[in-house]
C-alpha cells in the first residue's frame, strides 16, 4: 500500500532535525554520549583533543607515541562516563582522567626501562622543544628531573606548576583532598628542589634559589 | 623560621619556573589533532567499546577466556527448550495459527503445555539458552499450564501486556481489535503489567483481571468473595462480577503433531525431527495438510523433544462461562488512551492516521524487507519494528568547531504516524499528551512533531526521547538538540509525529519497535 503524502512530508522535516548537532554542552554532550550517540562523542573529541594533548604532552614530554596515549585518554573516557555524576563537569572529569592515562604510561615506561625496553624518558629529536638551545637543554633537563618523580608526583607537578590549577582542581584531579594535595605538593617541592640541586643546567636555568630568571 | 618559610617561598616559585618551562615544551608546532586521530579512536570504540584493551589486558582477557570458557560449558550443556506442536499451521517463523475449527497444542519438554482455541494466532521465542520462553499470543484465546522449575522463566505477551509466570495454571484471551485482555487463574500466581496495568500486579489462583485498552482501564475480580478486589493504587478501573470459573475436562487432541527439538532463535524450520510423522512443514497461508496419527514419542522429559498431548493436564478454557465479551467497567475516569495499531498500519483509538516508516538516503532497511521509500509500516505481532542499517556521517573540517556533514541526506530512520487518515491536522480531537513505547538497540532517539501550515523543515522535537516518556506540547521544540526555540501551545495543528533513530559517525545498525502509543487528556 502506498502512502501518498505521509512520507513525503516527512523526510525534509527530519533532514533538519538530523542535521542539528547535540546539544552542545557539557552536560548535553555528555547525556547525549551516555546514549551512545557517536556524534556527542565525536563532539566531545573534537572539545577536548587540545587539552588532552597538551596535558600528555607536557607530562610525558613530546615523543613519538603521546597520540596513543591520547587515544587512550578517550577510549578510557568514554568507558567511564557513567562515573561521571554532574555531567556540567566534563572538563574537569577529562583532566582527571587524562592524567591518571599519563600516570599510568609513566609507570609503563619506567617498567619498560627497568627491563631494557627503551631508555627511560630520554626525549628524542621532536617538534615542541624550546627553539632555543639553552631552553631546549634545560627542558630535556627538566624531564630527566621528573623521570626521577613517582607517577603520582610527576601529574602533582603538571597540574600544579605546568597546567597552573588551583589547589581545589588539583585536589579534584587526583580525587584526593585539598589538605592531601597541600600536603603532597609542599612534599612534591621538597623533592623537586633537592633534585635541582644536582642538575647544573636547571639550575643554571632558573639561577640561584630564589633569584631565577623568568624563563 | 622565617628563613624556613622564605626558603619554602623560593623552593616554590623554582617550581613554577619549572612549570613555565614545560610549558614551553608544547610549541605551537606541535601538531593539532587530526581527524584520522578520531577515526583510530572510534575504530577502537567499535572494538573494545565493552572496555578491554587486548594490548594492555592480556591479565583481564585471561580470566575472562577462562570464565568465558566455564560458562561456554555450563551454556553449552543447556539447550532451548523443545516442544511440539498440534493442530497449528506455521505461518511464519516461530508464528503459529489454528485453524478456524480446531484448536491447537503446544507441548513443552518439561512438561508444560498449552493449548489455543481455534482462530487463534501465537508466536513461540524460547530462549536460546535456558529454561523457558516468551509466548506472545498475537489473537485468540490460550490455556496454560506451566510446570514449576528453578530458574526457568516464562512470560505471555499479548498486545502491550506481559504475564510472568513461574508455575501455574490459567487461562488467557486477548482480542487484539477491541483491544481487551483477559486472564483467569486457576492454579498459582503471576505477575501481569502492560496498558493501565501497573507493574507488578499480583494474580493469584482463583482472579481474574480484564482489561481494556480502549478505555485504558482494567479490574480485578475474586471468585472467592463477593466483591471485586480494587486495582492497585492509580488505577481507576471498577470492579467487575466476579466471573464463574468451570473446569470442564478437555477432550482429545486431533492428530497432527509437529515434533520441534531444541532449536535457535530463528531457525526452527530447519531443525524439525522426525519428517515421516511430522510431514511438510506448512507455509505461510497454506491449509494444514491431513497427516496420519504419528507415532507415540517418548515421554516429555526435560532433555527430549515433547512427548503427545496430555491433554488432561491442561486446564479448561476459564472462559467458558464469561460472557463472549468483557462488559466494559463504567463510570471510570481514563487516564490514557491507548492507540490500536490496526493489520494494514492504520491507526484508531485517538488516532487515525497511517504508521509508515522512512529513512535518509544511507539508510538500508532490513525490515520491513519490502521498503520502497513510501510504505506503510505494518504491525507484526503488534508491534511497528524497523531494523536496518545507517551508513556514516560524511564530514569535512572534522575537528574544528565548523564541522559540515551530510545530516540533511543521511539523517537515519524513523518510524511516524500521522494524525489523521486525511493528513489534516489533529484538531478538536487532539489530546493533551502523548507517551510512545519502544524498545531497541541502544541509541538516542528523537521524538518529532509537525503542524499542519508550516514549512516542511520546520520542526518540534524531544532530544534523547526515553520509552514512557510521557510528553507535552510545551516540550516539544523548535531546536531541541540546543534545549531552545519556540515551543507548541497544544497539539490541534500537529499532523504528523515520528520517532526517529539519527545517524552518527560511523556505520550503525539499528533495531528499534513502537509497541505502544497513549494519549493522555
Amino acid at each position: 500500500m502506498e502512502v501518498a503524502l505521509s512520507t513525503m512530508v516527512v523526510s525534509p522535516q527530519l533532514d533538519q532535525a538530523a542535521a542539528s548537532a547535540p546539544d552542545s554542552s557539557d552536560a548535553g554532550l555528555v547525556r547525549a554520549a551516555r546514549a551512545g550517540d557517536r556524534r556527542a562523542c565525536f563532539a566531545i573529541w573534537s572539545k577536548y583533543a587540545t587539552l588532552v594533548q597538551r596535558l600528555v604532552w607536557r607530562f610525558l614530554g613530546p615523543g613519538p607515541d603521546y597520540a596513543d596515549v591520547c587515544q587512550e585518554v578517550f577510549l578510557r573516557l568514554f568507558k567511564r562516563l557513567d562515573e561521571l555524576r554532574e555531567p556540567a563537569a566534563l572538563q574537569g572529569f577529562v583532566v582527571s582522567v587524562t592524567l591518571g592515562v599519563a600516570r599510568n604510561e609513566s609507570r609503563r615506561r619506567r617498567i619498560r626501562a627497568i627491563v631494557g625496553l627503551v631508555p627511560e624518558d630520554v626525549l628524542p629529536a621532536a617538534p615542541g622543544l624550546p627553539a632555543q638551545d639553552e631552553a631546549r637543554e634545560a627542558a630535556r633537563a627538566l624531564y630527566q628531573l621528573l623521570g626521577t618523580l613517582s607517577a603520582e608526583d610527576r601529574s602533582l607537578f603538571v597540574a600544579r606548576f605546568v597546567e597552573k590549577m588551583e589547589l581545589t582542581e588539583v585536589a579534584a584531579a587526583h580525587d584526593i583532598s585539598v589538605s592531601t594535595a597541600k600536603r603532597r605538593l609542599a612534599r612534591l617541592v621538597e623533592r623537586v628542589n633537592a633534585r635541582l640541586k644536582s642538575s647544573p643546567v636547571l639550575m643554571e636555568y632558573v639561577g640561584p634559589l630564589g633569584q631565577g630568571r623568568d624563563p | 623560621m622565617k628563613d624556613k618559610r622564605e626558603t619554602a617561598a623560593f623552593a616554590e616559585v623554582n617550581c613554577q619556573r619549572l612549570g613555565a618551562l614545560a610549558g614551553l615544551t608544547t610549541s605551537a608546532d606541535a601538531p593539532a589533532p587530526a581527524a584520522e586521530q578520531w577515526g583510530e579512536i572510534e575504530r577502537r570504540l567499535d572494538r573494545r567499546w565493552g572496555g578491554l584493551s587486548l594490548q594492555r589486558s592480556w591479565p583481564a582477557l585471561a580470566v575472562s577466556a577462562l570464565a568465558i570458557l566455564c560458562v561456554g560449558g555450563w551454556l553449552a550443556a543447556r539447550r532451548p527448550l523443545g516442544y511440539s506442536v498440534e493442530g497449528c499451521t506455521l505461518v511464519a517463523d516461530g508464528v503459529f495459527a489454528t485453524a478456524a475449527n480446531r484448536e491447537g497444542v503446544v507441548a513443552f519438554a518439561d512438561g508444560s503445555r498449552m493449548s489455543i482455541e481455534k482462530g487463534g494466532r501465537f508466536r513461540l521465542d524460547m530462549l536460546p539458552f535456558g529454561h523457558g520462553g516468551e509466548i506472545n499470543i498475537d489473537d485468540g484465546e490460550a490455556r496454560l499450564a506451566v510446570v514449576h522449575r528453578a530458574g526457568a522463566r516464562w512470560a505471555v505477551l499479548a498486545g502491550p501486556f506481559r504475564i510472568d509466570v513461574t508455575g501455574t495454571r490459567f487461562g488467557v484471551r486477548w482480542a487484539r481489535q477491541q483491544g481487551r485482555f483477559h486472564i483467569a487463574m486457576l492454579e498459582g500466581e503471576v505477575l501481569v503489567a502492560g496498558g493501565a496495568i501497573p507493574p507488578s500486579t499480583h494474580l493469584r489462583a482463583g482472579q481474574t483481571l480484564s482489561a481494556d485498552l480502549s478505555v485504558s482501564s482494567f479490574a480485578i475480580a475474586d471468585e472467592h468473595s463477593s466483591s471485586a478486589e480494587a486495582p492497585h493504587a492509580g488505577a481507576t478501573g471498577a470492579a467487575l462480577p466476579a466471573e464463574k470459573i468451570h473446569l470442564d475436562s478437555t477432550g482429545q487432541r486431533g492428530s497432527r503433531l509437529m515434533t520441534v527439538p531444541p532449536r535457535k532463535h530463528s531457525a526452527m524450520v530447519a531443525h524439525i525431527e522426525n519428517p515421516v510423522a511430522v510431514g511438510a512443514v506448512p507455509r505461510s497461508g497454506e491449509a494444514t495438510p491431513h497427516l496420519a496419527p504419528s507415532a507415540p514419542s517418548e515421554p516429555a522429559s526435560a532433555e527430549s523433544p515433547a512427548a503427545p498431548m496430555s491433554p488432561q493436564l491442561l486446564p479448561p478454557s476459564p472462559f467458558a462461562a464469561a460472557p463472549t465479551e468483557t462488559p466494559p467497567p463504567t463510570a471510570l475516569k481514563p487516564v490514557g488512551v491507548h492507540v490500536f495499531f490496526g493489520e494494514g498500519g492504520q491507526l484508531g483509538h485517538g488516532l487515525t492516521g497511517d504508521t509508515w516508516v522512512a529513512g535518509g538516503e544511507g539508510t538500508t532497511f532490513s525490515t520491513p524487507a519490502s521498503w520502497d521509500d513510501r510504505t506503510h509500516l505494518r504491525p507484526e505481532a503488534g508491534l511497528l519494528c524497523t531494523s536496518g542499517t545507517v551508513a556514516g556521517l560524511s564530514c569535512v573540517n572534522e575537528g574544528t568547531p565548523r564541522i559540515l556533514c551530510n545530516w540533511d541526506r543521511n539523517w537515519g530512520v524513523a518510524i511516524g504516524w500521522n494524525t489523521r487518515a486525511d493528513l489534516k491536522a489533529w484538531g478538536d480531537e487532539a489530546m493533551g499528551a502523548i507517551a510512545v513505547e519502544f524498545r531497541g538497540r541502544s541509541a538516542s532517539y528523537r521524538l518529532n512533531a509537525h503542524l499542519k501550515g508550516d514549512p516542511s523543515e520546520r520542526i518540534y522535537c524531544i532530544e534523547n526521547y526515553k520509552s514512557g516518556q510521557v510528553v507535552r506540547p510545551s516540550m516539544f521544540k523548535s531546536e531541541c538538540w540546543f534545549d531552545k526555540g519556540d515551543t507548541l501551545a497544544d497539539f490541534t495543528r500537529v499532523d504528523l509525529f515520528n520517532l526517529q533513530s539519527s545517524s552518527g559517525a560511523s556505520y550503525v545498525a539499528f533495531r528499534y519497535c513502537i509497541s505502544g502509543i497513549t494519549l493522555y487528556p
